[in-house]
C-alpha cells in the first residue's frame, strides 16, 4: 500500500467511492484535527510566554524583597547598636573609676542621677555595689533594701567582663526593665599590695524597657511589617505589632529555606553586610488569610544580648503582585478565548470550503461522465447509422430496379401483390432512412447554419406551430420574455427543431396528466366532472445571463426556460432522458431520439440543457445559449 | 448522355447502373478512384456520380483531380452520412450537386437532368 503523507491523511478523502456518511465523518475528523493543531500552535507559545513573564516577575520581586529586607534589618541593627554604645558611654562616664567614694555620698549620687535622668529620662535608678557585693548607695524611683549580690549570675558576669547588659524582665515591681552594669577598679589604697588593690566596685543602672521599645519602633518601622528584639532564649523583648507578645518566647523557630532567587540575592549582599543576618521563610497561621507566609530576618545586635527580628509579609500579598497576577490571568483568558473562537471559526470555514469545493468537483465529475457517455453513445450511433446507410442504399436501389422492370414487363400472375411488396420495402427503407439520419443528427453530423436570431421571436414562432394542438387540450402557453435580449448567432432550423420537440413533449405530458386524472375520477365515480380536469400551462421564460466559456472567458448569453404542468418525470427517467432510444411513450408513438437529438444540437450550438422535474409536478427545461457561437471544429472521422 | 458511376459498393453501383441504363443513359461504373480516372481517360463522361468515401481515394481528392483534367465534366456527389458538410465543400470545389445516401431515385433523375449540359 502506498504510504500517505501526514497532510494527505489529515485531509478528507476525495474519492467518489466513499459513501456520504463516511465523507461526513472524514470532514468532522479533519475539522477536529485541524482545530487541535491550530490550538496547540497558538495556545502553547502563549502559555509559555505567560509562564515565563510570571516566573520572571516573581523572581524579580523575590530578589527585590530580600534585598530590601536585608538593608532594612542592617540599618535597624545599626541603629540599636548605636543606642547601646551611647548608653554604655554614658554609664562609663558616670561611673568613673575613682568616683567610688564620691558616689557613696547621697548628695553626689543624687546629683548624678538627676543629670542622668535629664538626658535619659528612662533611667529609673542607680545603685553602687561595694567590692564585697553589697549595696552601698542607692538613688532611684524605688526604695531598695540593701542587698547582697555576691552569688548572682549577672554580678559575677559583670566582674568577669566589666560590662553587663541584661535581658528585659519584669522586676519585682512589676515594671519591665533591663539592667546595665559596669565593674570599676577600686581606687588604690597606699600600703596595700597590688593583689589587694585589685578589687572592683560595680555600678548598676535600671532602665525602663519602654526605651528599647521606642527605639526599635523608630527604626525600620516603614520597611517592615514587624520589628522586635528577642534575647538569646528567644524571649521577646519589645512589643511586636502583630507577631508575638512581649515577655513570651517567640514561637518561630528556624523556618523554611529560601528559594534559588532569594539565596542568590542574599549571597550577592553577603560581602557588603557587616552583621551576620540570616533570612528565612516562616508560615504563620493567620485568622483572616489562613497560612501567612513571611520573610524573617534575624540579626544579632552587637554589644547586646539581643537579636533584632524583622518580619515582612511575602510579596504575594502585595497589591502590586496581586494586580500583576490578575492582569496576566485576565489577558491570558481573554486572548486564549479569542484565539479558540477564531480558530474554531477559521477551521469551520476552511472545512466547509473544502467540503463545498469537493462536492462541486464531484458534481462536475458526474456531469462530465454523463456527457462523455452520451458522446460515446453518439459516436456508436453514428457509426451504426453510417454502416447501415450503405446496405440500405442497395436495398432501396434493388427494390427500385425491380419496380423498373415491373413497369416494362407485361402483366403476370401476382404482379399487383409484388408491386405492393416492393412499395412496402420502399416505405421501410424510408423509415430506416429517417432513423439513420436522426442518429447521425444526434452525433452532431448536422451542419450549423449561422444567422442572427431574436430568440423571443423564434420561440413565439415555434409556439405558433403547436398552438392549435395545445388548444385542443385547453393548454395555455404563457410567455414571460425579457425585453432587449441580445440577438444570438445560431442555427434557426435546429433551434426550432429543439424547441418544437420540447413543446410537443410538454403537450404530451399535460395530456397524459389529464388522462390520469380522468381515470382517477372514473375510479371514484365522480359523475359531475366526466371529462376530468382539463387544461394546463406551458410557461416560456427568457432572460439574459452571463456565461463562462471553456477558456474561462465571460460572454453574455440567453437563458430559455420551458416549464409545463404535466406528469413530470421520475428520477429514473431523468437519468436516461438524453440517451437515444429511451422513451416513456407507448410503442410506436416515439422513437426515443427527440431529446437526444436536441441534446446534440444544443451542445453543437455551444449551449446546455438542464432538466428539473418531479413526478406529478411538471417538468422544467432550462437552456442556455451563447450570444456568439464559435462552431466546434469537426474531427477528421466526421468529415469522411 | 454519358454517365460514370464511381462507388466502391459494387452492388450499389451495379444496380444504379442498371436502372439508369433502363432510362436510356449511357452508363459505366468504376469501383475505385483510380479505376474511375482510368475510365474517364478512356472515354470522357458528361456526368460523374461520385461516392464520397472510397478506400483508395477520397471523393474530394477525386474531384480535385477531375477538375484539373476534365473541367467540363459535371459531378454529382453522393454522401454516405447525414452531414451535408462534405457535400457543401464539394460544391465549393466545383461539384454540381450533392445527394444523401440512401438516394431517392426520382431526386437523382431530376438532379441529373438539371445538371446535364444542354
Amino acid at each position: 500500500m502506498q504510504k500517505k503523507s501526514f497532510i494527505a491523511r489529515m485531509l478528507p478523502d476525495s474519492g467518489v467511492t466513499s459513501s456520504a456518511g463516511v465523507q461526513e465523518h472524514r470532514y468532522r475528523q479533519f475539522f477536529r484535527s485541524f482545530t487541535i493543531i491550530l490550538l496547540v500552535l497558538v495556545l502553547v507559545p502563549m502559555s509559555v510566554i505567560a509562564l515565563l513573564s510570571y516566573s520572571q516577575y516573581k523572581r524579580l520581586l523575590e530578589e527585590e524583597e530580600v534585598n530590601h529586607l536585608l538593608l532594612s534589618a542592617e540599618q535597624a541593627e545599626d541603629s540599636v547598636a548605636r543606642f547601646i554604645v551611647k548608653l554604655r558611654a554614658i554609664i562609663n562616664f558616670a561611673g568613673h573609676d575613682d568616683r567610688y567614694h564620691e558616689l557613696l555620698q547621697p548628695s553626689t549620687l543624687n546629683q548624678l542621677f538627676a543629670r542622668l535622668q535629664k538626658s535619659f529620662p528612662d533611667f529609673t535608678d542607680i545603685e553602687v555595689i561595694s567590692p564585697a557585693g553589697k549595696t552601698v548607695a542607692y538613688q532611684g524611683n524605688y526604695v531598695s533594701e540593701p542587698r547582697d549580690y555576691t552569688n548572682e549570675l549577672w554580678y559575677q558576669q559583670t566582674l568577669k567582663s566589666g560590662f553587663y547588659i541584661s535581658s528585659l524582665f519584669q522586676g519585682f515591681r512589676g515594671i519591665s526593665h533591663f539592667v546595665v552594669a559596669i565593674a570599676r577598679k577600686m581606687p588604690a589604697e597606699p600600703g596595700k599590695t597590688a593583689a589587694e588593690n585589685n578589687r572592683y566596685w560595680v555600678m548598676r543602672v535600671n532602665i525602663d524597657g519602654n526605651t528599647l521599645q521606642r527605639y526599635v519602633e523608630s527604626t525600620g518601622a516603614i520597611a517592615a511589617d514587624d520589628i522586635f528584639l528577642i534575647d538569646h532564649n528567644r524571649m521577646v523583648q519589645t512589643i511586636p505589632r502583630r507577631y508575638g507578645q512581649r515577655g513570651e518566647i517567640s514561637p518561630y523557630l528556624a523556618g523554611k529555606g529560601l528559594n534559588k532567587a532569594m539565596t542568590a540575592a542574599v549571597t550577592a549582599h553577603r560581602e557588603a553586610l557587616t552583621s551576620a543576618i540570616t533570612i528565612d521563610i516562616q508560615h504563620i497561621p493567620d485568622k483572616k488569610r489562613g497560612n501567612l507566609q513571611v520573610l524573617r530576618a534575624t540579626v544579632p545586635v552587637s554589644g547586646s544580648p539581643w537579636q533584632l527580628v524583622m518580619i515582612k509579609e511575602f510579596y504575594t500579598y502585595s497589591p502590586q503582585w496581586l494586580g500583576f497576577r490578575n492582569r496576566l490571568l485576565f489577558y491570558f483568558i481573554c486572548c486564549g478565548g479569542l484565539a479558540v473562537m477564531v480558530i474554531i471559526v477559521i477551521s469551520r470555514a476552511i472545512t466547509n470550503h473544502i467540503h463545498d469545493n469537493e462536492s462541486k468537483r464531484q458534481q462536475l465529475l458526474l456531469e462530465a461522465e454523463h456527457s462523455d457517455k452520451l458522446a460515446s453513445i453518439g459516436r456508436l450511433a453514428a457509426g451504426v447509422a453510417h454502416e447501415i446507410n450503405n446496405p440500405l442504399a442497395i436495398i432501396s436501389q434493388k427494390a427500385g430496379l425491380m419496380e423498373d422492370y415491373m413497369e416494362i414487363t407485361t402483366d403476370f400472375e401476382h404482379k399487383d401483390e409484388l408491386a405492393k411488396a416492393l412499395a412496402g420495402i420502399d416505405q421501410s427503407v424510408d423509415r430506416c432512412k429517417t432513423i439513420t439520419h436522426r442518429l447521425l443528427g444526434f452525433a452532431r453530423h448536422t451542419d450549423i447554419k449561422g444567422e442572427e436570431i431574436a430568440i423571443n421571436t423564434l420561440l413565439q414562432e415555434v409556439a405558433a406551430f403547436v398552438e392549435r394542438e395545445a388548444s385542443y387540450s385547453q393548454i395555455t402557453i404563457v410567455f414571460s420574455l425579457a425585453d432587449g435580449l441580445p440577438k444570438i448567432f445560431s442555427d434557426r432550423g435546429q433551434l426550432q427543431q429543439v424547441f418544437l420537440n420540447i413543446l410537443n413533449n410538454a403537450i404530451d405530458a399535460i395530456n397524459d396528466k389529464q388522462k390520469q386524472s380522468r381515470q382517477q375520477s372514473k375510479a371514484t365515480d365522480n359523475v359531475d366532472t366526466p371529462g376530468g380536469k382539463r387544461g394546463g400551462t406551458i410557461t416560456i421564460t427568457t432572460e439574459e445571463i452571463c456565461l463562462l466559456t471553456d477558456s474561462k472567458k465571460r460572454t453574455s448569453g440567453v437563458l430559455v426556460k420551458i416549464s409545463d404542468s404535466g406528469t413530470g418525470m421520475s428520477k429514473e427517467t431523468l437519468k436516461y432522458l438524453f440517451e437515444p432510444f429511451y422513451t416513456t411513450k407507448k410503442a410506436g408513438k416515439g422513437t426515443g431520439l427527440g431529446l437526444s437529438i436536441s441534446y446534440g444540437i444544443i451542445q453543437k450550438l455551444g449551449g446546455s440543457i438542464e432538466v428539473a422535474s418531479q413526478p406529478g409536478e411538471g417538468a422544467q427545461f432550462t437552456f442556455t445559449l451563447p450570444v456568439t457561437n464559435e462552431p466546434q471544429t469537426e474531427s477528421e472521422e466526421n468529415r469522411a | 448522355m454519358k454517365i460514370l458511376i464511381v462507388d466502391d459498393e459494387k452492388e450499389f453501383a451495379a444496380t444504379l447502373c442498371q436502372r439508369l441504363t433502363l432510362r436510356k443513359y449511357e452508363v459505366k461504373e468504376a469501383h475505385s478512384g483510380a479505376e474511375g480516372l482510368a475510365a474517364l481517360e478512356d472515354s470522357a463522361a458528361d456526368i460523374v456520380l461520385l461516392d464520397l468515401k472510397m478506400p483508395d481515394m477520397d471523393g474530394l481528392e477525386f474531384l480535385a483531380v477531375l477538375r484539373k483534367k476534365q473541367p467540363q465534366t459535371k459531378v454529382i456527389m453522393l454522401t454516405g452520412h447525414g452531414s451535408g458538410e462534405a457535400g457543401e465543400q464539394a460544391l465549393t470545389m466545383g461539384a454540381s450537386a450533392y445527394l444523401m445516401k440512401p438516394v431517392d431515385f426520382k431526386e437523382l433523375l431530376t438532379t441529373i437532368e438539371a445538371t446535364a449540359p444542354a
